[in-house]
């Protein structure tokens, strides 16, 4: 039943096969989005090879010898082509390290591959044409080989661009296989060896495996993006094609010895004929919509949800459409979702209690912070009061002091007076000018000692009131003095030894500029500064008493003369206020201490610890000075304090 | 009568001056004056005083020590010495007493208490207490 031009047989079935499988993967490859250059030369490889296969089904159709001769020309044409091709892409995939090796080795085999085909008659299989490309491929084998340690060497370990290199060398020696079976025999007919009748069993699944294999390594390690629908698809149709492929060879194996071999040849080769591409059709169109529909949708609807919950919306719930492991999938990140969800409450919840108790917190600290405010008020208040009641006999002596003056030269005026107007009646005038002279200078006395008094009570209350901080221009000297005298006269009181006495040396420098200084405070740091002075020298005094009592007579120990020195002076910018004594000294032990507040070391009740730290903040922080403290102990103890003339603060 | 008074205020001198004058212009009174106790230690022998009044805060030496002092030298009086001072707490008042004070005064000074007074501090030839 052959019709005169063409004949179904099974090696047009394989053929068949061989054409689909390569349509269907240069399909995919033109399908791809943004090919680089590698993919670009791979897809155009797969366009000649698919031409060569188009050619090369209708040559395995055709039986008429002129026609017969054209399409293997072409067929000739077209391989050497791709194989050129072949040759080419191996250089330049990854990047072509040996550009001259390669227009060389390419210049080489254009002439080899071409000079066989119009040396000898181009329109038939001859061998001279098969060698070559064995050539050809194993230099392939080796350039593969060369890129792979090339770069295998400059990164020290296996990268993903050698593992492809490696692939394609995998490539190219099945290639060389095929190539070596395809050449075997005509060669074996040359050397008289014995022929392989199976060649074709092994020559056309090969080819099957080396498209396949070829686009599974490109899709594996080039950085185009590949869908798991096509790895699926090719996967299925690969093997599928390779037994549809072969399978009418064993049936022709099988029914070669029948009478009416070539009809059910022709009715089997047709039958395959038509469910090669009918099976293609079915894996490349049903296939994907089996996946879509029970996997890619599913899992894409959970992809869209972890984006959400990544999103932060865990309110998402992907629907359960089916019922496997895909379906579970979906369920258990719907069950995730939820308890991510109550987490998440909790954490707000948390969250929520964690503010009310940060601001509870806060409130509490804030009370407490207030009142250690108003305790250190208080206790400012009250060391303020303690320097005053340490004043009261200095501030009694400076009070009685002056009231003694005004009362009696008051009274005693009142007599002058009577006794100027006897003498005046008696017409003694000089006495009368007498009386009236002392009677002007008692009137002075009166008046002097008043302010003296009305100053008194102005300072002491200046010192109890809260210091404004107000700075006006104050001669140093003058305040040193005043204070000096008031803490002076407040040494004998309750008490204290009255046979205790304090020699008092001053050294004011003349002509020392005023200082910009709130008196008040300076007062204040003055009469610490003394009160410790003077606190210092009776304590030794009272040790050197001791002594003496425990020990030799008072003739053998050396008089101990209690001393405090005051001194002033400008130092460049500064004025310098020295007090010093000659008293117990402070131990090394507690000297960083002193400035410290609530440091004290008179007896409980006695110092509230804090004069010096006061006195120390109103130097340094109030007006920019320094204070600083030069002691031996048992020896004397001397605070200097500088004050800039102009303050910066 | 020869009285000695000690107080670092100069304004002493003219106040106890013109207290005085009618008693110093009848020659009963002697005044004599010092504006420290190392003064009056110093002037105080062979002087003929028989009362001192001396105030008890003064800068160098105390009114107390001059008085601890002088009863060093004289047990008894005369000299009799009367303390004025202007802060006359009983700490003050005790010292002066151990130490041999006849009197204790307080300022302002009442002048005519003390003119009453200066009778019993020159005829009485005793250590009084207070």
């Amino acid at each position: 039943m052959n019709i005169s031009w063409f004949e179904l047989n099974v090696s047009a079935v394989a053929a068949a096969a061989l054409l689909t499988l390569c349509l269907a993967i240069l399909g995919y490859l033109a399908s791809l989005p943004d090919k680089n250059r590698d993919a670009k030369l791979f897809t155009v490889y797969h366009v000649v090879l698919s031409l060569f296969y188009v050619i090369n089904f209708i040559r395995k159709l055709l039986v008429y010898p002129p026609s017969l001769g054209y399409t293997t020309a072409l067929s000739n044409i077209l391989l050497a082509i791709s194989f050129l091709i072949f040759v080419w892409f191996a250089y330049e995939c990854g990047g072509n390290p040996y550009k001259r090796e390669s227009y060389a080795v390419m210049f080489l085999l254009t002439v080899m591959v071409w000079t066989p085909l119009f040396v000898f008659d181009v329109g038939k299989i001859h061998i001279t044409m098969g060698l070559p490309h064995l050539f050809g491929v194993m230099w392939v084998i080796g350039i593969y080989e060369r890129k792979a340690r090339r770069v295998e060497h400059e990164y020290g370990r296996p990268t993903p661009v050698s593992k492809m290199f490696g692939g394609f060398q995998k490539w190219a020696i099945i290639t060389m296989i095929g190539w070596l079976v395809a050449i075997y025999n005509p060669l074996a007919s040359l050397l008289s060896l014995p022929s392989f009748t199976l060649w074709y069993y092994v020559v056309q699944p090969l080819q099957l495996i080396l498209i396949t294999y070829s686009v599974t390594v490109f899709l594996n390690y080039t950085p185009q993006r590949t869908s798991f629908q096509a790895k699926v698809v090719g996967l299925v149709l690969c093997p599928l094609l390779i037994i549809l492929a072969l399978t009418p060879f064993l049936l022709r194996q099988l029914i070669v010895n029948l009478p009416n071999f070539d009809e059910v040849n022709h009715q089997i080769s047709s039958a395959f004929l038509i469910l090669i591409p009918l099976t293609a059709l079915v894996v490349i169109v049903g296939l994907p919509r089996f996946l879509l529909s029970n996997l890619l949708s599913p899992l894409n609807q959970i992809l869209e949800g972890v984006r959400q919950v990544d999103a932060g919306n865990l309110m998402v719930q992907v629907p359960v459409t089916v019922r496997d492991e895909i379906g579970d999938l979906a369920q258990n990140f719907n069950q995730m979702t939820q308890s991510l969800r109550q987490s998440k409450e909790e954490l707000t919840q948390y969250a929520e209690t964690l503010e009310t108790k940060v601001a509870e917190r806060t409130q509490e600290l804030k009370q407490s912070l207030d009142n250690l405010k108003a305790a250190q008020n208080q206790l400012i208040q009250k060391e303020k009061m303690a320097s005053l009641g340490e004043l009261t006999a200095g501030i009694a002596h400076e009070i009685q002091n002056p009231l003694n003056f005004v009362n009696n030269f008051a009274e005693v005026s009142a007599e002058l007076a009577e006794e100027l107007a006897q003498t005046v009646s008696a017409g003694d005038i000089p006495a009368a000018t007498a009386l009236s002279a002392d009677l002007r200078e008692n009137m002075g006395y009166i008046v002097e000692n008043g302010q003296r008094a009305s100053s008194i009570v102005r300072s002491m209350l200046e010192h109890s009131r809260s210091s404004t901080g107000e700075r006006r221009p104050t001669d140093l000297n003058e305040l040193a003095d005043e204070y000096l005298r008031l803490t002076y006269h407040g040494l004998r009181r309750s008490g204290q030894d009255a046979d205790f006495q304090v020699q008092l040396c001053t050294q004011f420098e003349e002509g020392l500029k005023p200082v910009m200084v709130a008196p008040q405070d300076i007062g204040r740091v003055l009469l610490n500064l003394y009160n410790n002075a003077f606190y210092a020298v009776q304590q030794k005094h009272r040790q050197m008493q001791k002594t003496v009592l425990a020990g030799a007579g008072e003739e053998a120990q050396a008089p101990y003369q209690p001393t405090v020195w005051v001194s002033t002076r400008q130092v460049n910018g500064s004025v310098e206020l020295s007090v010093r004594d000659n008293g117990v000294g402070i131990p090394e032990a507690i000297r960083d201490k002193i400035f410290q507040p609530f440091f004290t070391t008179k007896p409980t009740g006695e110092g509230t610890g804090l004069g010096l730290s006061l006195s120390y903040d109103i130097i340094t922080k109030g007006h920019g000075g320094e204070m600083v403290v030069d002691t031996k102990p048992d020896c004397s103890t001397e605070l200097i304090i500088r004050i800039p003339l102009e303050i910066h603060t | 009568m020869k009285i000695l008074v000690v107080d670092d205020e100069f304004q002493m001198q003219p106040l106890f001056e013109q207290r005085f004058r009618h008693e110093t212009n009848r020659g009963e009174v002697q005044l004599t004056f010092a504006r420290s106790g190392e003064e009056a230690l110093a002037l105080l022998p062979d002087s003929g005083v028989v009362l001192i009044l001396s105030d008890i805060n003064m800068l160098g030496m105390s009114g107390l020590e001059l008085l601890r002092r002088i009863r060093n030298i004289h047990p008894h009086r005369p000299p009799a010495v009367v303390m004025l001072t202007a802060y006359g707490d009983q700490n003050n008042r005790q010292q002066a007493s151990l130490y041999g004070a006849d009197d204790f005064l307080t300022k302002p000074i009442d002048f005519k208490l003390l003119k009453e007074k200066l009778g019993e501090y020159v005829i009485h030839n005793h250590t009084t207490g207070l």
